[in-house]
This record gives structure tokens, C-alpha cells and sequence, in this order.
């Protein structure tokens, strides 16, 4: 048996992001290029040669100020993330406001090869209604899905997101944190990692498949996704997932079809390169969709609901047997990731390998200000 | 023989005087006429740019390669005979006659092996002016356009063609009558994204496609003495968002045969369906009556939910019924449970099968309770250049050469007093 770690060592001769600092630099100078236009994606010889971002509209090369810290900043997630949700002994929505306000703007102490180190907090849908009645109408329980264990976690009043570039960083920065809510119980948590980023800023997850290619991007696309106004409020769904073993040791053409994408490049399996759209409509000369009906592709695809793209990512992490992946999303609309895993729970060849032991959805407020 | 002669002479002036134009660019259009008779005055290609508005273009018997694009109001483009007209994609062409005037008539010819449509008549436009739908094509339905009115399709016979044979989208006040469609990798009909369609699918005849006929979000048709046998999937009628305009509302079907739809030398269903008469996934007010649905294999008539869209206010009336896997599955998600549907096949029936039983013992007034049903998977398809052909159909009573002039409305035919057909309608001869 294989693990993940095996499967997906860095591509030989690619340096390895040892100095956090300068890989991200490169990396989101790589990023704010995608807003001038795919072909940025396209070699990475060639954007060695960005010096500043094309168009980012901001004046630092490096814009730690544009996007939303762990959301849409950096443009390239870190390697680590840590998550934690946790329940406060004071219930009272001012409470729960007053803690997480304070969490979110803490800043732990790093190291210099944390890289950037970004805290994002969020409060469970309940609060968010009282505390903003405007902000958070949408604010809404994850229903149960049919990969949920019977004991699935769930609940708490917040969340603390650290993402960074070292594991010892969040996992630091997250214990900071926690000191400051000593009242607090944990409902759970998951650690998690993602490997060296592509030149396109994706990354194979353990299953050994490119993440993120497919996101909301452009400002036009997170507008209509990802914020749900001028605030750039947005919710963000949790979910720790295991996919089971009889996924990850089942041959690589038929992963192929449940996913919908080629592993090694992560193109679709409707034809062309990595980063090209998905034809749902392509067909084999014998009339066989050349997406699968039930591949995650296909069933995943927004055009379905009709809806906007949700951002999604995920960071892996290693159960005993199968793949840990800690699913995340962030959605300008619960309903549009309700709606997306109804299609998944009715026919999906990758979800109905999994199960899900922790779920949660919580609103991120785009600021504190009541 | 004299006439591919005169085709392959004609296509070679063509091709000169394609040379000549785009040297020129746009500054001069080529001087356009009434009618434009193919190949004597212009190779098929041609005949589009040339026809005026109110014209016909009228295409002698022989064997047409390429694309035939009609975009000027009020044209008919008409075979001097249906089964000798040929227009072939040889498999590399994309569609057969694309139209995007407004009243254009298309009769009497035979489309095959495109990749896409042998008949496409669509309301949507590219920035070229080309006539695109729903597919492969950067389609974005929030984008769609008001509908595009008038549009006859007759006497056509649409077979072996990659997506759907002869396909209406984004248009109103249409008419698909008497046509054969066989061997469509999708379906042999389509008619899709119209708010208020006042479209009529009447006398056809759909055999061996992956699915018969299609709606999607398509609302006001009526599907009436077609036959429709030997598909994977007899009618499919779907509401999603995909196209705009969900749901699929006032759908009417009556006096079909609705047979046998379980043919495994067709193009696989791209939702893996078959064995099923007919499907309404998440259809509102559809009316369906007097019909003959038999022998498909799995069930007669499956209704259920589509996403979001429930379906509601969906009456299957009194019909013949026989030999399905279950006349009637009543099936909607818990998510998007149904309402107002009634099951009132009446004592001519008694012995309809329903999943969960007895729904048609309810009829009307109470809601329907559900049942789990779902699809058993479906066995491997062939390729649609590899369906058998059809067998050949009688085209139009006389051919002239008047152009039509088609009705801004479609009157819809009266379901109420149409019969029960018996299972040899339509089986040769249309």
C-alpha cells in the first residue's frame, strides 16, 4: 500500500519551498497575474520574469493587504492549517462577539519562516443572526448529509482558522489563541497540510489529485461566489472528511472517472490541459459522456444548480487507512454548498467514498463593527 | 450522376468565388434572389448568404457535404425529394441547417452523420452571427436572449447525428410535424429554454436515439401522434439550469405510442436512463393522456424532482398501459417533495402498476406519497454513425417552388379529444 506522502513527492528539480518568503513572493506574483488573464498560468519559466503583479490594482507587489486574510489571501494557500471550533461558557451573542473580535485581530508571535501566518474567525450561524440581522439573513445549520457518522461533530460558537508555512506555526499561533478563551471547550479540531504548490498554485491533495483549479479568481467571480456584499462577508463550511480505502486503492483510470480529471495533470477527461473548462457536454464516438455521469466534475459543476462558484480547498491529512481530507469552502450562500452536496449525496462515484465525522458552518464577517 | 457532377463544378466556382469576396472584404454583398436553387445557382454553403428574406432555397436530389446556415426572416429551405436530399456531415461537419431567422421552414430532406444537430433552429446568436445553443459552445443561460418567433420542421429525416437531429432552442411558435429522427446521440427532438414555447411535436416518428423527444425548460408544447419506440428513453422532460426558463410548465402529451423503449443499439443516455416511456423530472402542470405506453423495460412513466424543481400539478390521465417494468414510479426527493399530482387513469386501466402501489387508486386531491425509485444501470450504447439507418418515409405531398409564410401563433391541438392510438400508428409510411 501506498500513502499519499509516496505518491506525490515534489517533481524532481523543482525547488522546494524551503524559504517560505521567497517561494511566496513568486507564488502570489504568480497569483495577481492569473487576474491579467490565464495565460499567466501557463509556464513557469516565463513568470519567473513577473517582477509585480500585472494589474492587482494594489501598490505592493506583495499585497498582503488585498483579499481576505485566509480566504482569498495569500493568492496561494500555505502548506498548514489548523482548525478549531470551539464553544464559549458565555453563549450571549455580545460574548461571542467580544472573543472572536479579540481572537481575530490577535497577532501571535512566529518565526521568520512561518511565512505569512493568517488568522480567520468565524461565528456559528445562530450568533451571526443576532448580532447581524442585516449581514447574516443566510446565516443557516448545515443540514445532514449522507456520509455524516452518527456522532458527527458539530456545533460550537466558533471557529479559529491559522493557516502558515510551518505546522509548528499554527499549531503555535492556534495554542495563542486558545489561551486567550481559557472558558472555552473544544469541539474539535483538524490539523492539516497541503503539498508543494504548482506553478498554478494548485496542489495534489492525498488522493493525489490537484486541488484548486477551479476557483473564483477574479473580483468579478469572488462578487458573485464567495462575499455576499460590499463587506466581503462571507460563510465558511468545514467539513473532515476520510476517503475510504476502497477509493485510494482502487485503480488510477478508475479514480480517473469518479473524479472526472486525469491525476497526473489534472485535466478533464473532456479533453485539453489543466486548467481548461470542463465540457460536460462532450461525448465519446459512442455517445459516452467522456465526464462521467457520476463524476465529481460533473456532479460538483455549479452550472447544475445554477449558482456562482463557491472557493473551495482542501489540506490533507493521514488517518490510519484511506485519505484525510479537511474540506473547506467559502460561499457567499450556505444553500449553494446545500444545494451542491444533495447532488453529491444523489450520485457521486468520489463522496459516496467517504465519510464525514465533523461539520460546520459559520459566518466570517468581512469586519467586526456591529 | 449528373447531378454530383454538377455539385462538385458548382463547388469549385464556389470555392473561386469565396476567394473573391473575402479579398474584397465586407465592402460588397453578393446581390441576393427570391429563390436560389441548389446546386444549378449555389453550392449549399452559399445558398444561405444569397437567399432573400421571404425566399426558398430549394436543393435538388444528391449528397450535400457542409453546413447550410439560414439567417434571413421568413425562408424555406425545401428538398425536391426527402429521401434523396442528402445533406451528410460525414462525421466531421457540425450541423446540417442552422437557422436563425425568424418563420423559417425547413422540408422534405434527409440530415445525417453531423456532429452536433442535423436541424438546428435557435434563438442564439454569437458575436458572428452564428447560431449556437446550449453546449459546448460557452453558452451562459442568464445571458439568453428573447425568443426568436416562427419555425416549421417537416418532413425531415434526422438520423446518426452526434448531438440531437432536429432541435429548437430559445424559439417560439414552432412546429416539428412528420419528420423521422433515429440514431440522435442525445434525442431525436429537442425543444428547449422557451418561457412560452406554443410549440406543436406532432406526427413524428423517434426510433433507436438515446432519448426520443426532449424538453427542457420548455413550457406550452404539446407532443401529440408521434411514435416513439425503440429509444433508451421514449420523452424525457426536464427543468434545470442549464437553460433558462425552469421549469418545464403545461407540457401536454396525448395520442402517442410510447413502446419498447429499451433498445440496447442506441446511444448511451447521458444520465445513464433507460428502459423508461417517459421521464418528468421536476415538470409543473403537464397533462398527459391516451396514450399507448407498453413494453419499456423498466417504467412507463417516472416522476420526480429535477434539483430544486418539484414537480407539481402533473395529471397522468387514462391511457393503455402494458408490459412496462412499472407503468408508474412517482419518485420526488425529499428535498424537492411534490404536490397536486394526481394519478387519475380511470377503470380503463385498472390493472396499471404504480411504485408505491396504488397511487392510481388516490387520484386527485390528497398528496401522492413517494417512493425511492431509481434507475437500474443501463446497459453499454453504440455509437450514433453506428444506429442503424431508419427506413425510408414519404416526403411532401407536391414540392413547388412557393415559399412558405408560417403563422405568428401556433394554434395547439385540443388533448381532450384526442384518442388512444393503436400500436401500429405511424409504424411505416409517416
Amino acid at each position: 500500500m501506498t500513502t499519499p506522502s509516496d505518491e506525490v513527492g515534489p517533481t524532481p528539480g523543482e525547488e522546494a519551498p524551503k524559504t517560505g518568503g521567497r517561494r511566496r513572493e513568486f507564488l502570489t506574483g504568480l497569483g495577481a497575474a492569473t487576474v491579467a488573464g490565464v495565460g499567466g498560468w501557463a509556464l513557469r519559466g516565463q513568470l519567473a520574469g513577473v517582477t509585480e503583479p500585472a494589474e492587482s490594482g494594489s501598490p505592493e507587489p506583495n499585497a498582503t493587504g488585498s483579499g481576505k486574510p485566509g480566504i482569498t489571501h495569500p493568492a496561494v494557500p500555505q502548506r498548514h492549517i489548523k482548525v478549531s471550533v470551539l464553544e464559549l461558557a458565555d453563549p450571549q451573542p455580545q460574548a461571542v462577539h467580544s472573543a472572536a473580535r479579540n481572537l481575530a485581530e490577535t497577532v501571535p508571535s512566529t518565526t521568520e519562516d512561518a511565512g505569512e501566518v493568517t488568522i480567520t474567525v468565524g461565528v456559528d450561524p445562530r450568533t451571526a443572526r443576532g448580532l447581524w440581522p442585516e449581514r447574516a439573513t443566510l446565516a443557516i445549520e448545515l443540514p445532514a448529509f449522507d456520509g455524516d457518522t452518527t456522532d458527527l461533530r458539530t456545533g460550537g460558537h466558533l471557529v479559529i482558522q491559522v493557516c502558515a508555512e510551518t505546522a509548528v506555526a499554527v499549531s503555535d499561533a492556534t495554542a495563542a489563541l486558545t489561551a486567550l478563551v481559557p472558558d472555552a471547550t473544544l469541539v474539535w479540531e483538524r490539523t492539516g497540510y497541503r503539498d508543494a504548490p504548482t506553478p498554478q498554485g494548485t496542489t495534489r491533495t492525498g488522493l493525489g489529485f490537484l486541488d484548486g483549479i477551479i476557483a473564483p479568481r477574479t473580483e468579478e467571480e469572488q462578487t458573485a461566489g464567495v462575499w455576499t456584499g460590499p463587506e466581503q462577508d462571507t460563510f465558511a463550511v468545514f467539513r473532515r472528511m476520510t476517503v475510504l480505502s476502497d477509493f485510494t486503492t482502487a485503480p488510477v483510470d478508475e479514480q480517473e472517472r469518479a473524479i472526472g480529471r486525469r491525476r497526473d495533470t489534472g485535466a478533464p477527461l473532456s479533453g485539453g490541459e489543466t486548467m481548461s473548462e470542463i465540457d460536460l457536454f462532450a461525448k465519446s464516438p459512442d455517445g459516452e459522456p467522456l465526464i462521467p455521469a457520476a463524476a465529481h466534475a460533473r456532479r460538483a459543476h455549479p452550472a447544475n444548480i445554477g449558482r456562482a462558484l463557491m472557493l473551495r480547498r482542501s489540506y490533507s491529512f493521514d488517518p490510519p487507512e484511506g485519505a484525510g481530507v479537511l474540506f473547506i469552502a467559502f460561499v457567499n450562500d450556505p444553500q449553494t454548498f446545500i444545494a451542491t452536496h444533495r447532488r453529491l449525496d444523489e450520485q457521486d462515484d468520489l463522496i459516496r467514498h467517504t465519510i464525514t465525522d465533523a461539520s460546520g458552518c459559520f459566518f466570517v464577517p468581512g469586519s467586526w463593527e456591529l | 450522376m449528373s447531378v454530383s457532377m454538377r455539385r462538385v463544378l458548382a463547388g469549385l466556382s464556389a470555392a473561386a468565388a469565396l476567394v473573391a469576396t473575402s479579398a474584397c472584404g465586407d465592402t460588397s454583398e453578393p446581390e441576393t434572389q427570391a429563390v436560389i436553387r441548389v446546386p444549378d445557382d449555389a453550392t449549399l454553403e452559399e445558398a444561405g448568404d444569397l437567399v432573400e428574406p421571404g425566399g426558398l432555397i430549394l436543393i435538388s436530389s444528391g449528397t450535400y457535404e457542409g453546413t447550410l446556415e439560414v439567417s434571413a426572416d421568413d425562408v424555406t429551405v425545401r428538398g425536391d425529394d426527402r429521401n434523396g436530399v442528402v445533406l451528410d456531415g460525414g462525421l466531421t461537419a457540425s450541423n446540417g441547417i442552422v437557422g436563425t431567422g425568424e418563420r423559417i421552414t425547413v422540408e422534405n430532406l434527409t440530415v445525417r452523420n453531423y456532429l452536433q444537430n442535423g436541424v438546428l433552429i435557435t434563438g442564439v446568436t454569437d458575436d458572428s452571427g452564428a447560431g449556437i445553443a446550449r453546449g459546448p459552445d460557452g453558452y451562459v443561460p442568464s445571458e439568453a436572449p428573447p425568443p426568436v418567433p416562427g419555425y416549421l420542421v417537416q418532413y425531415v429525416t434526422a438520423s446518426n447525428n452526434g448531438l440531437y437531429g432536429i432541435y429548437a432552442f430559445n424559439r417560439t411558435s414552432g412546429v416539428i410535424q412528420h419528420n423521422l429522427a433515429s440514431g440522435g446521440s442525445d434525442s431525436g427532438i429537442y425543444v428547449g429554454q422557451c418561457a412560452d414555447c406554443n410549440a406543436s411535436v406532432t406526427g413524428n416518428v423517434v426510433v433507436r436515439n438515446a432519448v426520443g423527444i426532449e424538453l427542457a425548460n420548455a413550457s406550452t408544447v404539446t407532443v401529440t401522434g408521434n411514435r416513439i419506440v425503440d429509444n433508451r428513453v421514449g420523452i424525457s422532460v426536464l427543468s434545470n439550469y442549464l437553460e433558462a426558463h425552469g421549469p418545464t410548465q403545461s407540457l401536454q402529451v396525448a395520442g402517442n405510442v410510447i413502446a419498447d423503449n429499451d433498445q440496447t443499439e442506441t446511444p448511451t443516455q447521458a444520465s445513464g436512463g433507460f428502459g423508461i416511456g417517459i421521464g418528468l423530472a421536476g415538470a409543473v402542470g403537464s397533462d398527459i393522456r391516451s396514450n399507448l405506453i407498453s413494453g419499456n423495460d423498466n417504467v412507463g412513466i417516472w416522476m420526480t424532482s429535477s434539483e430544486d424543481f418539484a414537480p407539481i400539478d402533473n395529471t397522468i390521465g387514462p391511457g393503455t398501459w402494458g408490459d412496462n417494468g412499472v407503468d408508474i414510479a412517482y419518485a420526488p426527493t425529499d428535498h424537492a417533495p411534490g404536490s397536486g399530482n394526481c394519478i387519475e387513469t380511470g377503470p380503463e386501466s385498472a390493472g396499471v402498476t404504480t411504485e408505491p402501489s396504488g397511487l392510481a387508486a388516490l387520484g386527485c386531491g390528497s398528496d401522492l406519497p413517494a417512493s425511492d425509485y431509481t434507475q437500474p444501470p443501463a446497459p453499454d450504447g453504440i455509437s450514433f454513425a453506428d444506429v442503424a439507418l431508419p427506413d425510408e418515409r414519404q416526403g411532401l405531398p407536391t414540392v413547388d417552388d412557393q415559399p412558405r409564410q408560417l403563422p405568428e401563433t401556433v394554434e395547439l391541438p385540443d388533448i381532450s379529444a384526442i384518442e388512444t392510438p393503436s400500436a401500429d400508428l405511424l409504424e411505416s409510411g409517416a
